[in-house]
This record gives C-alpha cells, sequence and structure tokens, in this order.
C-alpha cells in the first residue's frame, strides 16, 4: 500500500525551549493543517530540550492524527532521546534511525519494526495428524 | 603498632561526570547519607589507626557533631598546595615517632586491609610499600616506615608518581572502586545497598532493604520497594515510585507520579512530576544516563529543580508556594460549577433500566416489522 501524498521533513532546532518551541510550531501549523499531512521531525541537532519542547511535539501529534495524518520523529540525539524517555513521550511516537527511514515508512503498510519475516511454512504442518510419520513429535 | 594517617583529597580536573553532577571533589560525594573521605576515615579509625591528617584544596565537609566513630585527632587542612601542605603535615606526624605513616590519595574508594599491608610492609626490605590490584592498577595507598622522613618527602614532592628508593608492591584484593565517573559512583551504591563492601547507609532499616535517614518523608500512595535508600530529610511525594537499588540522597525530592528505577538522586536535587528516571544519576540540573551514556544538562526546573541548601531559603519557598496556592484554590473554589444533583435524578434513578424491558425480538409488532423490512432488491 502505497501513498502518493507528500512527507514533510522538517529539522528541530538545536535548543528547544519556550521561545524556540513557539517559534518552530508558527513555522509547522500550515503543514499541520493540511489533509492527511504526513511529517518527520529530524531531532538530530538537538541539544537541548524542555517541558515546552515535548509539548509541542505532543500539540504537533495532536493535530496531526486529528487530519488522520501521521508524525514520526527520526535520528533521535542523545539528549532528545532521554528527555523523551523521561517524559515517557518516546512510546507515543514512531521513531526510527534516520529522516529516510521515517519517509519510507509513510510509504509502506506496517511499520518496519512490526513487519514480520515470511512465514515458512514445512509440509508436515499441513499433513492431517493420522498421515504424520510415527516417528514425529506429535504421534501419539 | 602506632600508625598514623595523611589523606590528601585530589581535586578532579572538573570535567568529570563525577564532578559535574556533585559540584564536588568525588571523594566529598555522598554516597548513602555520607561522603566517602568520611567513610574512609571511619574504616581507619575502625581498624586502629590513631592521628590523621586531611589535606585537600577546598575544604572538606565537616564530619557529623554525633559522628558513629571517635573523630579525635583527625585534623583537616585545606592549602592551596595540598601537596606542599602534605609534606610539613607528614614531618610533624612524623615527628611522633609512629610506627609507620599510611599515605592515601583520594580518589578511589579502597576498602584496605591496614594489618594486612603493614605485614607485608615490615616483612619487606622496602622504605616505601605501594598498593596494586590484580589487575596492576595503582592505588595510591602507601605506607612509608616512620624513620625514613626523606622518603616521604621525596613522594610527596613528586605527588606519589616518584620514589626515592625502590618501592615494595603489596597486591590489594579487598573491595575498590576507582570513582571516576558516575557509572562508579552508582556502582558504589549499589554494592553498599547489596552488602558487597563495608559501607553501611546512614540511617534506620525500616523494612528489609528500606534504609530511611533522619526525618525521610514518604507520603501517601508512594511505594518505596527494598533495596532502596532515602537520606535524611529527602521526600518522596504522592504515587511516586522509588525501585530496584535506587538512592535518595538527602534533601533530595521525587515529585508525585515520577518513577524513580535503578538511579541515584544526589543531594538537593528535586525531580518533577510525572518523570521516569531510569538507570540515571541525577543532580545539579544534570542527568548521566548510564545505559546510553550520555550526560545531560537539564535547565527546566519542571523537569529538574535543584532544591534551596540553606534551611531559611526552603522555608520561605515553602511558604511562598503556599500563598500562591491558597489564592489559585479559592478563585477555582468560586468560579468553579456547582456539583449539586438535578432535581430529576431519584425520578430518573426509579425508572427500570430499557435493557430490563422484553427484548424487540419478542414483541409481535416489532417482528413483523422487521419482516417488512424494505429491499431494494426487492
Amino acid at each position: 500500500m502505497e501513498s502518493n501524498r507528500p512527507v514533510v521533513v522538517k529539522r528541530i532546532p538545536e535548543r528547544l525551549n519556550m521561545k524556540q518551541a513557539r517559534a518552530f510550531l508558527a513555522e509547522v501549523q500550515p503543514m499541520l493543517r493540511s489533509d492527511r499531512p504526513q511529517m518527520v521531525f529530524d531531532c538530530s541537532q538537538v541539544k537541548q530540550m524542555d517541558a515546552a519542547g515535548v509539548e509541542m511535539l505532543l500539540h504537533c501529534l495532536a493535530e496531526v492524527m486529528k487530519r488522520d495524518g501521521d508524525l514520526k520523529l527520526a535520528a533521535l540525539s542523545a539528549q532528545s532521546a532521554v528527555v523523551l524517555e523521561m517524559t515517557r513521550t518516546d512510546r507515543l511516537f514512531e521513531i526510527y534511525e534516520s529522516s529516510s527511514d521515517a519517509v519510507l515508512s509513510f510509504s509502506r503498510f506496517l511499520p518496519a519494526n512490526l513487519k514480520q519475516p515470511p512465514t515458512v511454512l514445512s509440509i508436515s504442518s499441513y499433513m492431517p495428524a493420522a498421515e504424520k510419520r510415527p516417528d514425529s513429535e506429535f504421534a501419539a | 603498632m602506632d600508625l598514623n594517617a595523611i589523606v590528601v583529597v585530589e581535586e578532579g580536573t572538573g570535567d568529570s561526570p563525577c564532578e559535574a553532577l556533585s559540584g564536588n571533589a568525588p571523594a566529598f560525594c555522598e554516597v548513602l547519607g555520607r561522603p566517602v573521605l568520611h567513610r574512609i576515615l571511619q574504616d581507619l579509625r575502625r581498624q586502629g589507626v590513631g592521628a590523621m591528617r586531611v589535606i585537600s584544596e577546598k575544604p572538606a565537609p565537616p564530619l557529623p557533631v554525633h559522628s558513629s566513630f571517635d573523630a579525635s585527632q583527625i585534623q583537616f587542612t585545606t592549602a592551596p598546595q595540598p601537596w606542599r601542605a602534605a609534606e610539613s603535615e607528614c614531618a610533624d606526624l612524623m615527628q611522633a615517632n609512629p610506627d609507620a605513616v599510611l599515605v592515601l590519595r583520594l580518589g578511589p574508594y579502597v576498602e584496605i586491609d591496614v594489618d594486612a599491608l603493614l605485614q607485608h610492609h615490615f616483612d619487606n626490605p622496602y622504605h616505601v610499600t605501594g598498593t596494586k590490584t590484580p589487575a596492576g592498577e595503582r592505588l595510591d595507598v602507601f605506607v612509608v616506615s616512620a624513620s625514613r622522613r626523606n622518603d616521604a618527602v621525596y613522594m610527596f614532592r613528586h605527588q606519589l608518581r616518584e620514589f626515592r628508593s625502590e618501592c615494595g608492591t603489596y597486591v590489594f584484593r579487598g573491595y575498590w572502586n576507582p570513582l571516576r565517573t558516575a557509572r562508579d559512583l552508582r556502582a558504589l551504591a549499589i554494592d553498599a545497598l547489596l552488602q558487597r563492601n563495608r559501607i553501611v547507609p546512614d540511617g534506620h532499616e525500616v523494612r528489609p532493604g528500606v534504609w530511611l535517614g533522619a526525618g525521610a518523608r514518604i507520603e501517601r500512595g508512594a511505594r518505596v520497594l527494598a533495596p532502596v535508600y532515602l537520606g535524611a530529610r529527602s521526600r518522596v511525594r504522592r504515587n511516586a515510585v522509588v525501585t530496584r537499588c535506587s538512592v535518595l540522597e538527602h534533601h533530595a525530592t521525587v515529585e508525585s507520579g515520577s518513577v524513580v528505577e535503578n538511579s541515584t538522586v544526589l543531594p538537593y536535587a528535586a525531580i518533577g512530576a510525572g518523570l521516569d528516571i531510569a538507570n540515571s544519576v541525577v543532580g545539579n540540573r544534570r542527568l548521566v544516563h548510564l545505559v546510553r551514556n550520555v550526560e545531560v544538562e537539564i535547565t527546566d526546573p519542571k523537569l529538574l529543580d535543584a532544591v534551596a541548601q540553606s534551611s531559611s531559603w526552603r522555608t520561605l519557598g515553602r511558604a511562598a508556594a503556599l500563598a500562591g496556592f491558597l489564592p489559585a484554590q479559592f478563585i477555582r473554589g468560586v468560579l468553579a460549577k456547582s456539583r449539586r444533583p438535578s432535581a430529576q435524578l431519584p425520578a430518573a434513578v426509579n425508572t427500570p433500566s430499557p435493557a430490563l424491558k422484553t427484548p424487540a425480538a419478542f414483541q409481535a409488532p416489532a417482528a413483523a416489522e422487521a419482516a417488512r423490512f424494505p429491499s431494494k432488491w426487492s
């Protein structure tokens, strides 16, 4: 299942405090209000994030979900990862190693980490119990 | 046997995580309610060491008034050039004609067996005996024969790196911790809680594995799971959880709803409400995550804050918080919508639930209606 809608990648500034968070939100607001927005926030540059920054991320996620879109985080710096883990918000976002992984994830039905490898079925599993060889572990 | 000791507390470069977190030399860091330095002094006194001189660049934390060990003959000296001061203090101690002088540089936490070290020193023909771990790491614990004053002076002039004559080696097989990083500080606290070293938490064991310092407060609804140490005047607010060998040093605070797991909260650190602190050392508005191996400075007081060190400032702060809280609550109470039950409620309660009526399928008219359901294909 593929999507033709564009994916917007935005880089979060180094310091995400109250002032910066407001400026960033004003910047992304038009994209958040589009129809079914698909967004990726690249957090690789983040060196400092406070509660206002986390709140801004949650606000963006809520706005995007309201419009049936999705917001994913990519390339978390160690600092941002620690703050997100500390504030228990890391479990609310899909987080990817890189922005390209996050962008690609929009064109797939399931995120890569949820994908299961194809199941390989052995012939014996199709055989009815009576036809199984006597040395089988399922034999009576 | 008469043994005196010189303890030189080395100031670090200031950039190690251990120092950045506590703002002190590693030897002054508190572990389970007491500085590492005090624990080493107590251990030496317990093993019969007499006069002790502690030399440091910055003032050492004072011994508590009601110390659990005999603090007499322990003298603290602050000097801008600690090695020079150590040299003169050592000469002073040697004039009292002890059998030997023990010299320690802190740094590391070492649980030295003084008797075994002295025995090794006197069994071998060296004037100075140093200690090493079985892996060959130097521990900066030395014994100098008291009659060898020049050897001692030479040692101090070269900051314990060079010796006038050949130095003997004692292989130390006891417990030691290098105390270089936040991970080491955490490891020392865990080992103490699990009784792997001689450190005894400063407080009372109220339940097996749960140690409380004087004035520690656990509010209703909070959960504290052993092994855990809550230092003097620490606070665990409502619905907070402290678990898995976590340590709250004195005056540390965990606000409501937060979870502290396998972490150390250093003195005067306050953790905000509703946070998850796991595998970390927190203090001085910094957090070192031991799994991610990263140090993060957090300036937002909603996440990490510092409690005022002065008791009067703390009292003023609480009074201001209360003064701000009461008017806000009053206004909220006046402006809040009334929750008085509506007059129709008893009637509504007496009406039987629609679920208790006869099911629609058993009602003849309803069944007939269903039979006549219009279909666009019919």
